[in-house]
């Protein structure tokens, strides 16, 4: 492992042109994360199409270091504007906010910045450590494991997101239920295609993604532009690193505590960032011994907020990596980065391409630090950035999208589509349906099938060849768990 | 949220699951992997079942409960430091409800989608670069205050053109990904 590690820091980090894109992702990710409706997982499909005729290494570590750059972000805009850039920085704005209008936004941001690159650094060491040895274990998952764990992961998010669960599974049939459209799996017959030759392969996982998050975000835009109002940035100063060493110091633990947290959020497939800053800012909150002085303006809250969103992007690497399902919905993504380049992620991607994995780990470092001095060095670039006016960004954004949703097979019915998921994702937020979950369930119906179908023929029909399997069966066992205990949470919920 | 909304959306997932049921009768079932008991149809069958199901309780939930009384002016997040420091659940409340109490303007969105689709077919007949400036020149409009338009239209063009041509040749030359070509070769 050390050898694969050295070899691919050579690769990566003496490659100039290497370093230049990760520098230049790095930079466009932050610009992402921080202009208030575009995310991470947007700047990745823009990105897309310009990493095509890229090797996979090279394409894969720039597409990673806009998620770096996309997650870190965030807290900009969420302390000077008191708008979160991205939901992963929701809760930086509860405590950043509060800084910034006390004269302390340098403090806020420079917190905000050192923590975001130690809780990478955190995740990224987790990633690092636990991935290849997970995947010596998912080498031996077969097709009741693959079944389980996709199971077990439908009913998180479905549970997970949002408050209204019934909400959440019904959004994740949905997806399900479009990714049934194309051929089916083991006996490849026809489902729902009508005799439309471009159904038959389905739709594609860019135009899905990129429709639901990146196209219904640019309708949201349309709708309001007409009557928002031009940002207005707080001034701020910052000398150095903007807090003292002492302050740092008694953070360390909070860090710690929230960096796990996000790491096990990250690892949680389907979840991410958008969850874990909350998380790990209520749970600060909880175990500080000043609990009334979060919200007034204290480091603590930016701290949790910002260590815990960025160490789950190394946790959301893991089942990504190991098992070929996303962490969240910037990994589901990234999922369709590498297959764009020909690599299935998986318990064989170690085998296979252990150079890929390895150069995207060297990559994700050299991101982080580049991160940091993106963010401190060209602090005041994008503040200006987040000035352009939406009007002109937004349009550049659908021309980019909408190139990456063509090109990628030279079809327009991809890029018909991608508008087509726009719209519905656009409808369907605005009825206060979920949309993770429906990525999820669009992403994992494939496996969630094809491995239920394999398991029953291995075992003649029989079901209970699940409990034969104790990883399986102990997944599955999980699964349901968690679908009960959101179902008392609803009748609880509801009488209360 | 509206509670009219509600039932509507309901409504459209059980004809949406309805639908995507009696679909599954056109699925070929193949004899040849009787031995298991899912055949290609079932799953789809076993999802629509389930979205019916859910999509009745969600229609007898919406119906029961009726929707509290909605300001429609947006609320900013509210600082002030009380005893109990910052209460989570009332500032994910409140941030929801700017979300959800922003006035759309709804003509401006179906304009979009329109001009969108239009475009993604204009491409095929007169090219990449083309289609994207003239594109690009209308939904800037589209998204320019009324008042700001023609002040705001040479700008536009300048950049729109700008970036097409930066485009083109980022991808066409640089890059080497397959851009649909119009007439003029580009």
């Amino acid at each position: 492992m050390v050898e694969s590690f050295m070899n691919a820091v050579i690769a990566v980090a003496g490659d100039p042109i290497s370093l230049f894109l990760i520098f230049l992702g790095t930079g466009i990710g932050i610009v992402f994360g921080a202009v208030p409706g575009l995310t991470a997982t947007v700047a990745i499909a823009m990105m897309l199409p310009v990493t095509f005729n890229m090797s996979a290494t090279l394409g894969i570590s720039t597409l990673v270091s806009l998620y770096i750059g996309g997650i870190s972000g965030g807290l900009i805009s969420a302390i000077l504007l008191n708008m979160p850039g991205t939901p992963s920085s929701i809760a930086t704005c509860f405590d950043g906010r509060p800084l910034a209008l006390k004269g302390q936004a340098g403090k806020a941001i420079g917190v905000g910045i050192v923590f975001s690159f130690l809780g990478t650094m955190f995740g990224i060491a987790a990633m690092i450590f636990v991935a290849p040895w997970l995947a010596s274990l998912t080498l031996k998952f077969g097709a009741w494991e693959y079944f389980a764990v996709s199971f077990f992961s439908l009913t998180l998010i479905a549970s997970l997101s949002g408050k209204n669960i019934i909400k959440g599974i019904m959004t994740a049939v949905l997806g399900m239920m479009f990714a049934t459209v194309g051929m089916a799996p083991i006996d490849g017959v026809e489902r729902f295609t009508f005799g439309n030759v471009e159904l038959t392969s389905g739709f594609a996982m860019l135009s899905v993604l990129v429709g639901l998050y990146a196209i219904s975000e640019v309708m949201k835009t349309a709708g309001t532009v007409l009557r928002s109002e031009d940002y207005t940035a707080t001034e701020f100063h910052i000398k150095g690193f903007g807090f003292t060493f002492k302050e740092f110091v008694s953070q360390l633990g909070n860090a710690l505590r929230s960096a796990l947290i996000g790491l096990g959020i990250g690892i949680l497939p389907g979840i991410g960032g958008g969850t874990s800053n909350i998380l790990a800012y209520s749970v600060a909150k909880d175990q500080s011994k000043y609990p009334e002085k979060f919200g007034t303006g204290i480091i603590d809250g930016v701290v949790a907020s910002e260590t815990a969103n960025n160490a789950t992007i190394g946790g959301a690497m893991i089942p990504l990596l190991t098992l070929g399902i996303p962490g969240d919905t910037v990994t589901a993504m990234l999922l369709g980065g590498f297959v764009l380049h020909g690599i299935q992620p998986g318990p064989l991607l170690f085998e296979n391409n252990g150079d890929v994995v390895y150069g995207v780990f060297v990559a994700m470092i050299i991101s982080s630090i580049f991160m940091l001095i993106w963010a401190f060095g060209a602090m005041r670039v994008f503040i200006k950035v987040l000035k352009v006016p939406k009007n002109y960004l937004f349009p550049l954004i659908i021309v980019l999208c909408t190139l990456g949703a063509y090109a990628m097979n030279n079809r327009l019915f991809d890029a018909i589509s991608m508008v087509a998921f726009g719209v519905l994702g656009f409808v369907l937020e605005r009825l206060h349906y979920p949309l993770p979950p429906f990525i999820l369930g669009f992403v994992l119906c494939g496996t969630f099938e094809t491995n239920l179908r394999r398991g029953l023929q291995f075992d003649n029909g029989s079901f209970l060849g699940l409990f034969n399997h104790p990883i399986a069966a102990a997944f599955f066992v999980a699964g349901v768990i968690s679908f009960i205990l959101s179902l008392k949470r609803l009748r609880t919920s509801k009488a209360a | 949220m509206n509670n009219r909304k509600e039932i509507l959306s309901s409504v459209a997932f059980l004809v949406v699951a309805a639908v995507y049921f009696l679909a599954t009768y056109t699925i070929r079932i193949s004899h040849a992997f009787a031995v298991t008991i899912l055949t290609s149809a079932s799953i789809p069958r076993i999802l629509a079942a389930i979205l019916f199901v859910l999509a009745l309780i969600q229609l007898y939930v919406s119906k029961k409960t009726k929707a509290p009384a909605e300001s429609e002016k947006a609320v900013t997040t509210d600082q002030t430091a009380s005893a109990a420091g910052v209460d989570i659940k009332k500032q994910m409340q409140i941030a929801e409800k700017n979300e959800s109490s922003s006035e759309y303007d709804n003509r401006n969105i179906v304009l979009t989608v329109i001009f969108l689709l239009v475009y993604l077919f204009a491409m095929t007949y007169i090219g990449f670069t083309i289609a994207s400036f003239i594109y690009m020149v209308v939904q800037i409009m589209l998204m320019t205050k009324k008042t700001e338009r023609k002040k705001k239209l040479l700008p536009a063009i300048v950049l729109s053109l700008v970036a097409t041509i930066c485009m083109y040749f980022l991808f066409n030359d640089l890059l080497g990904v397959l851009l649909p070509t119009g007439p003029f070769d580009f």
